[in-house]
Parts: C-alpha cells; sequence; structure tokens
C-alpha cells in the first residue's frame, strides 16, 4: 500500500472525527466567546485603570487576546480529559465496531486518528478560535471602556506581531502540552478501553497504592514524584520562563515590542525542556499504552 | 495452463476463544472463484467465528489463506478485495447516510459511490437520513448498498438478511447474483433461511459443533442424496436400511439416505430430491454422520 494511500485514509479516519464530533467541539469552543460578544454591546464595562498601568487601552487589549484563547483552551480540555476514557469503547459501546472492524483500516490508524484528533488538533483549533475570537472581544472592551477613538488608536502592527508570536507560542504549548500529558491520558483510556468502567478507579487505585507503598516501604517517592513533574512539565511547556518585565499586562504593554521576542526565547525554553529522561519515559508509557489499545481493538470483533 | 486459484483454502483450520473453546475445528475446504457457497450451521455451530477468521477477526490455527494472503498479518490488504458483513452489523448512528458513503468511498479504495447512490435509490433510504432514523431493516438495505458497491472478489456476508422482509430478502438477492456475480466473484453466506437461498447457491458447506459435515456442490448432492417416500406399512424395513433421517414429507413418511438405497428397499416407495433443509437437519442431528465430507 502507497504512502499516498495511508495517508489519504489517515485523514478519512480524522474526517470520521470531525463528523462525529463537530456539534459538540463548534458549541464549546465557539459558544462561549461569541456569548460574550454577544453580551457586551448590552453590558457594562468596568475596568480599574490604575491596575493597567500608563497604557490601560492596550493592556486591556493585551488582556482579552491571551485570557479568551485560554479560557477557550481550558474548557476545551477539560472536556476532552472527562471524554477520553469513553473514547477508547465508543464504538464497542454504539455496537458500530463490527462496521469499522470490517474496513480496510489497521487498528492503529484508527487509534491513532480519534488520539491526535482529540488529544492533539481539537486543543489547536481552541487556541486558534480563540486567539481569533479573542481580537474582536478586545476591541469590544475597549471601546465599551474607552471609546470607538481608543479603540482604534491602538498600536495594531505591534500588536498583530504581539498576537501572531503568541498564537504560535501557544500552539507549540499546546502540542508540547500534549506530549507530556500523553502518557496519563492514554493509560486512562487503554484502563477504560479493558477494565470497563472499572478502568479509571483501578487506575487510580493501583497508581495511588503504590506510590504510597513505594513510599512507605523503600523511601521512594517515584510514582507521585513522576505525576507531579509530568503535570509540572505540561504547565512549562505552555509558559516556560515569566515574562522578563515583572509587572503583569501593564509592563507587557508598556514593551510591547519586546513581547515577539520573549515569546520566541518562551517557546525554545519549552522546546529544552524536552531534553531530559523523564520526557522519554512518558513517550516510552505513552507507546505501552498505546499498544494496549490497539491490542484491544483487535479482540474486539 | 495453471487451474485458476481457490479464492479460499483452509487446511486443518481450527478457532478457539474464550479458555480453550473450540469454535471451528481442524476443518479442510476450499472456495474456488465464481461460486456462491452456503455456509449453514444451527446457531454456535461455528459459522460466525469461521467468517471472523476468513477476515483476520479472530486467530486461527492450521492453513489457511484467503486470496492468497493470510488473514491475520495481511488483514488490510485482504479487506480491500473482501466485503464483509457481521452478523451483528450495526452502522453508526450518528452517521448520514451521505457521510457514510464518503467514509467508505476514502477508506475503501475499492468502493463506487455512484453504484451506492444507484443501490441505494431502489431502497427507501435517501442520502440525508441519519441511521438513528432508519428501521432495522432499512440499516440493513444500507449497509447491503454500501458493501455490494465495493468491486471486490470475495463477499463474506454472515446473516445478511437478518430483518429484512422477504421483498427486500428477495431484492437483494436478485442484486448480488445478476448483478455482483460476474462468474469470477465468489460469495459465502451463511443464513437461516435455507429454503430461500438454495435456488442461488452453487456449493454448501455445513458445520455441525465446529466440524465440518458437509462441503459439496449442489450438483453432487442431487447425485449423492436420495429421499425416498413411502407407505407408514413398509416404515421398519426402510429403517433396517439405516437411513440418515426419516421424517414425513407432506404428510407422508419418508427417508433419506446417503447414496442410491439397496434397490429392494427403493422398490418400497417412491424416490424424490431432498430439500437443502431435510439435508441439514439429517447432518446435523446425526452424530455419526459428522465425517461425511464430500
Amino acid at each position: 500500500m502507497s504512502i499516498q494511500h495511508t495517508v489519504s485514509r489517515f485523514n478519512t479516519l480524522l474526517r470520521r472525527e470531525w463528523m462525529q464530533h463537530h456539534r459538540g467541539w463548534l458549541a464549546m469552543v465557539l459558544l462561549p466567546p461569541l456569548i460574550v460578544l454577544a453580551v457586551l454591546p448590552f453590558g457594562s464595562v468596568e475596568i480599574g485603570t490604575s491596575e493597567l498601568g500608563r497604557m490601560p487601552e492596550l493592556a486591556a487589549m493585551l488582556a482579552a487576546m491571551a485570557l479568551v484563547p485560554a479560557v477557550v483552551l481550558g474548557i476545551t480540555v477539560f472536556s476532552l480529559l472527562i471524554q477520553a476514557p469513553g473514547l477508547a469503547r465508543r464504538d464497542v459501546q454504539d455496537r458500530s465496531i463490527e462496521f469499522w472492524l470490517s474496513l480496510p483500516t489497521s487498528h492503529s490508524s484508527s487509534i491513532g486518528a480519534t488520539v491526535l484528533m482529540h488529544l492533539v488538533l481539537v486543543p489547536l483549533f481552541a487556541v486558534v478560535a480563540g486567539a481569533v475570537l479573542g481580537v474582536p472581544i478586545g476591541i469590544a472592551v475597549v471601546w465599551k471602556g474607552f471609546g470607538l477613538d481608543a479603540a482604534l488608536a491602538l498600536p495594531w502592527g505591534p500588536l498583530a506581531a504581539t498576537g501572531a508570536a503568541g498564537l504560535a507560542r501557544a500552539m507549540l504549548g499546546v502540542l508540547l502540552a500534549c506530549l507530556w500529558l500523553v502518557p496519563l491520558v492514554l493509560a486512562v483510556m487503554a484502563a477504560s478501553a479493558w477494565l470497563k468502567r472499572w478502568g479509571l478507579p483501578l487506575l487510580g487505585l493501583v497508581l495511588g497504592i503504590g506510590h504510597k507503598a513505594l513510599l512507605t516501604v523503600y523511601d521512594n517517592p517515584v510514582i507521585g514524584e513522576t505525576l507531579r513533574d509530568l503535570f509540572v512539565n505540561a504547565r512549562l511547556a505552555l509558559v516556560a520562563s515569566p515574562p522578563p518585565n515583572r509587572g503583569g499586562l501593564a509592563a507587557l504593554a508598556a514593551t510591547l515590542s519586546e513581547a515577539p521576542g520573549w515569546l520566541m526565547n518562551d517557546g525554545l525554553e519549552a522546546l529544552k525542556n524536552l531534553g531530559q529522561p523523564l520526557f522519554a519515559v512518558a513517550l516510552a508509557i505513552g507507546a505501552v499504552a498505546f499498544g494496549l489499545l490497539v491490542l484491544r481493538r483487535s479482540r474486539s470483533g | 495452463m495453471n487451474p485458476t486459484p481457490n479464492l479460499i483454502e483452509g487446511r486443518a483450520v481450527s478457532v478457539r476463544y474464550g479458555r480453550g473453546k473450540t469454535a471451528v475445528d481442524a476443518i479442510d475446504f476450499r472456495v474456488a472463484p465464481g461460486r456462491v457457497v452456503g455456509l449453514l450451521g444451527h446457531n454456535g455451530a461455528g459459522k460466525t467465528s469461521l467468517m471472523k477468521a476468513l477476515v483476520g477477526l479472530l486467530p486461527s490455527s492450521g492453513e489457511l489463506r484467503v486470496l492468497g494472503l493470510d488473514p491475520q498479518r495481511e488483514r488490510v490488504k485482504l479487506l480491500e478485495s473482501v466485503c464483509y458483513i457481521p452478523d451483528v452489523a450495526i452502522l453508526p448512528r450518528w452517521a448520514r447516510v451521505d457521510e457514510l458513503i464518503a467514509l467508505m468511498s476514502g477508506l475503501q479504495p475499492r468502493f463506487s459511490t455512484d453504484r451506492a447512490r444507484t443501490l441505494l435509490k431502489r431502497t427507501s433510504v435517501g442520502p440525508r437520513d441519519k441511521v438513528k432514523a432508519l428501521s432495522k431493516g432499512m440499516v440493513v438495505q444500507l449497509h447491503l448498498a454500501l458493501i455490494a458497491a465495493v468491486d471486490a472478489k470475495l463477499m463474506i456476508l454472515d446473516e445478511p438478511t437478518l430483518g429484512l422482509d422477504i421483498l427486500s430478502r428477495k431484492s437483494f438477492y436478485e442484486m448480488l447474483i445478476d448483478e455482483w456475480c460476474d462468474g469470477e466473484r465468489s460469495v459465502l453466506i451463511s443464513t437461516h433461511q435455507v429454503e430461500e437461498i438454495q435456488p442461488l447457491l452453487s456449493d454448501v458447506m455445513m458445520l455441525n459443533e465446529g466440524r465440518l459435515v458437509l462441503a459439496t456442490s449442489l450438483i453432487d448432492l442431487d447425485q449423492r442424496f436420495v429421499g425416498l417416500s413411502h407407505d407408514a406399512a413398509a416404515a421398519e424395513q426402510i429403517a433396517a436400511a439405516h437411513p440418515l433421517l426419516r421424517y414425513r414429507q407432506a404428510g407422508q413418511p419418508a427417508a433419506l439416505f446417503d447414496g442410491a438405497p439397496p434397490a429392494h428397499v427403493e422398490a418400497l416407495g417412491q424416490r424424490f430430491q431432498p430439500s437443502l433443509v431435510d439435508l441439514f437437519v439429517a447432518l446435523t442431528r446425526a452424530p455419526e454422520m459428522n465425517r461425511t465430507v464430500g
């Protein structure tokens, strides 16, 4: 089978995910910012200008550009994590597994498409949609709080550069955070695929008891520390180091031209952070969990 | 000139599941091109397990080649040239008909979108219908149309018409024989509606508790098995000739023999061609007949 065929089939499997879930994803990603946009003209905006420094309009705009994608991403990731255990048994539960197994697709590409779409592409879509919708929301906030003239007078060139750099950094961050959390999410999916509804509690129990036992008997906190480090590194993937000029949005607004450079350096820091043994361990655990998912699917017929 | 290779070739094929349960027990069989083979057996006889093994969904032991491929190791490549409808065929309920056509078109390289649309026009299923809004019979019609639109070499159908009314069943079988089968493609079909598919079949395989009790062409079957209807008074003499099965046919006692009955026995009644159903009952009920592979 040619690579072209393989890619085409994988794209169709991704399309299947879109067909099945796009309504929920669109509602989850677009509805909150669209509601904010719809409500803004009728509400009032109160901004504590002292907190926003010498350029409150710019700081408010930056706040909207940063917060909207962050909130949308948060909602999306939260929903996807809740759905992840069920994903592993989705086709078995709706009894369509026999249909999918009758088609010429490999088990690994079927699961790979599901994992890629739900755990990587949808969070990326959330960040992009949040970043795009953050701009009109920011304009609406500035317009409402400081007037249309203030909105039109914003430094759009540096803002666009910062927005683009911020979006690129956020997308890289989401991708890297996914890689750091992949062993946990795939382990939950694999446990659910094999043990059904007992999968998640049993996995939690095994990790909890394992951590306690190792700590008590051998004074070894490896399980707890590994889990903590995975979350810490996922957070660092999104923001590796704080802005050089501490002082929040007001300071950032004052040094807007430096923001793209800082974002790029922060992205490089996040990439460098991958160079540690824990990342290899994370990928190895993820690969084992993926293998368990493939094995489970191959026995679903 | 080399003879045309068989589409399916199985030697000592066994399928096991669970903890050592044997679904199919060391059977030898083959399916040549251009054949319509009925796979018959009671519930639990091993039909579904055998079919799943043929498409690589269950592991098997022995030697099994389908279209020259190992079903387990080359499942994806095999399914490009094999259509398979499982016995619990459930299409995804969330999908619309045109979405399923788009997915089939992207996943199955031999699928013809035009052919699927043409076949669906003969049914009451519309392209914008959601699967969850269709009746069970309509879902089966949709699935059959999708599968029949694949330009495959072999079709494996496990109870394909379950849930269809008699008109839809007839229309599917007509389409299958008149349009899909082209003299080179073969169909392996399992069903409990034996009488209904008998006229379509060229060959029959009967499974009983995992063992192949009969595998032969219908022509050979007609020559090999003989039915004898007789008066009740001759029942004892008929029984003494050890028929495969004694039963009632159109209100009259009848007996079924493997091969021609002795001349003195044949003189006691009237010879007739036994139906596939009679044979099925005879071969899957009599334990001593568990090894009559033709």
